[in-house]
């Protein structure tokens, strides 16, 4: 249930933008994890529709190292950038909408999280599948190739001093964030993160602007294209082979092989296996230290009582636990060849329609 | 008649499952809170049928880990507190060959493991410790593979 109602936003938002606004819908979106996101159909009194994104910091904070302010700012930057996103409106905290919690408002975009005939078993539904993994790469390769400089990244935004050590910066970023919170003794993921730093390639050929957690359930489409980039709380500078294996099973829609050339093409240099291999491992600890730190320790600290913070932070996280325990010690790339058969798609043939 | 823990834990999975799922189609958070907790339960499942044993497995190597890492402090570089802690965590639990209270094993076993967080911590990036890496990571593989079947049930299940 929402923490704000809507006559609450109704008369926020009339406020800030100097109109009064009719909520024909308000609804909040599903399952919320990291934040609090309200969903806000209005008009104006001339009947002009109006629909925004009230995205809200939990009273607890968020369930990420970024601050929401992070967030909105790349938001601001990207806005003037050729990488689709909703506008941004605006950002506050410390006043009475929302009892004082930082938030943002931002534009809807009209268009859908779902995509008609993806999990289609047929053949329709295959190249369904192919296009929208393809067009997935596109729109990543438009980020990493983003000039993040001129937009101005790097004023809120830690840089790697190399890029060829961009991986390992990245990893070091989140083992200091597992070490300041790590609830208990984890060997599997204390050992992973020794391994990983002593064997992750250094051969990021240039720093890109990464999105973080991508693909279908984060960008809106309006059918097989994306119209919006959205989710943007993970976003730093870095490697943007990590988007790569951040695709939620996106990238492995159709043939990945075929996906990675298409990227490749756009963003103008190869991904060799080493690189894969790094993103892939760096991709599991990041997803580990969110479950774990963040999800898992708010249950068990009693900061939030949601059961989905025990599934993923005591449940899922054993089966990348058990992935890591069976690759240490061993050659990235060897290591990655050994799961990478078992690599999920967000398409599964069980769950067909 | 004594009623087994699994059976107790299939009925409520079940009836959640069958009787209470079904009503909340159209509400997605309720839903996904009882899928929630079908998978805690599943994982519950397996943890009162084998956790005890995989426990006292677990504990069994980590003693002889524990123990050889106490043995070769010197090559290993350990400082002292980390030397005392070991001796203090081997001589406090000494090995239980037959039946032993679950809850003091998993205490055991948490001290254990968090010794070995800080032994990992202590060797990291020194390449001469070869062979007891080759004894760490060979562990981290077989707990990694007793951890999966405590799960491997309840990731058979989606979270949300």
């Amino acid at each position: 249930m929402s923490s704000v109602t809507q006559q609450q936003v109704r008369d926020y938002l009339s406020h800030r933008l100097g109109t009064a606004l009719n909520v024909r819908k308000f609804k909040q979106t599903f399952p919320g994890i990291s934040r609090e996101t309200l969903l806000v159909f209005a008009e104006t009194p001339s009947g002009e529709p109006q629909n925004f994104a009230v995205r809200l910091d939990y009273p607890w904070g968020g369930s990420c190292p970024h601050s929401l302010r992070h967030e909105y700012e790349t938001y601001a930057r990207l806005w003037k950038s050729p990488v689709p996103v909703a506008e941004p409106l605006w950002y506050d905290a410390g006043i009475e909408f929302g009892g004082g919690r930082p938030h943002m408002v931002r534009r809807l975009v009209d268009g859908s999280m779902t995509i008609d005939g993806l999990t289609e078993n047929s053949e329709r539904g295959s190249q369904v599948r192919r296009r929208v993994a393809l067009e997935c790469a596109e729109k990543l390769a438009l980020v990493h190739t983003l000039d993040w400089k001129r937009y101005g990244f790097d004023s809120f935004m830690d840089v790697p001093p190399d890029p060829e050590d961009a991986l390992r910066f990245e990893l070091r970023k989140w083992r200091a964030c597992w070490r300041e919170r790590r609830p208990g003794p984890y060997p599997i993921i204390e050992e992973a993160g020794c391994w990983l730093d002593a064997t992750l390639p250094r051969e990021t050929p240039r720093l890109s602007l990464m999105k973080g957690n991508n693909g279908i359930g984060e960008e809106i489409f309006q059918g097989e294209k994306i119209v919006a980039m959205s989710d943007w709380e993970l976003a730093a500078i870095g490697d943007g082979v990590l988007d790569l294996s951040f695709s939620q099973g996106t990238l492995t829609l159709a043939d990945f092989g075929e996906t990675l050339r298409h990227y490749e093409q756009i963003v103008g240099s190869k991904v060799s296996a080493e690189r894969l291999a790094g993103g892939a491992f760096v991709t599991w600890f990041k997803m580990l230290v969110l479950a774990i730190t963040y999800m898992a320790k708010h249950q068990l600290d009693g900061i939030d009582s949601r059961i989905a913070n025990l599934s993923f932070g005591v449940v899922l996280t054993k089966g990348i636990e058990h992935r890591l325990g069976q690759c240490i010690g061993k050659n990235l790339v060897d290591a990655w060849s050994l799961l990478s058969a078992e690599q999920s798609s967000y398409f599964r043939e069980e769950r067909a329609a | 008649m004594n009623v087994s823990v699994q059976h107790l834990l299939k009925a409520v999975s079940d009836s959640l499952e069958r009787e209470v799922l079904p009503h909340l189609e159209s509400q997605a958070a309720p839903a996904s809170n009882v899928r929630s907790c079908l998978m805690l339960l599943a994982n519950i499942e397996a943890r009162v049928t084998h956790e005890a044993r995989f426990l006292f497995d677990d504990n069994r190597e980590l003693r002889v880990l524990l123990a050889d890492a106490a043995g070769h402090a010197d090559i290993l570089g350990l400082d002292n507190s980390l030397r005392d802690a070991l001796k203090t965590a081997l001589q406090d639990y000494p090995p239980q060959d037959t039946w032993f209270d679950a809850n003091a094993a998993a205490r055991e076993n948490h001290d254990y493991q968090a010794l070995l967080t800080r032994l990992i911590e202590s060797v990291a990036g020194q390449d001469a410790k070869g062979e007891f890496k080759t004894q760490l990571h060979a562990y981290l593989h077989r707990l990694g593979q007793r951890d999966i079947q405590l799960a491997a049930n309840a990731l058979m299940r989606t979270p949300v």
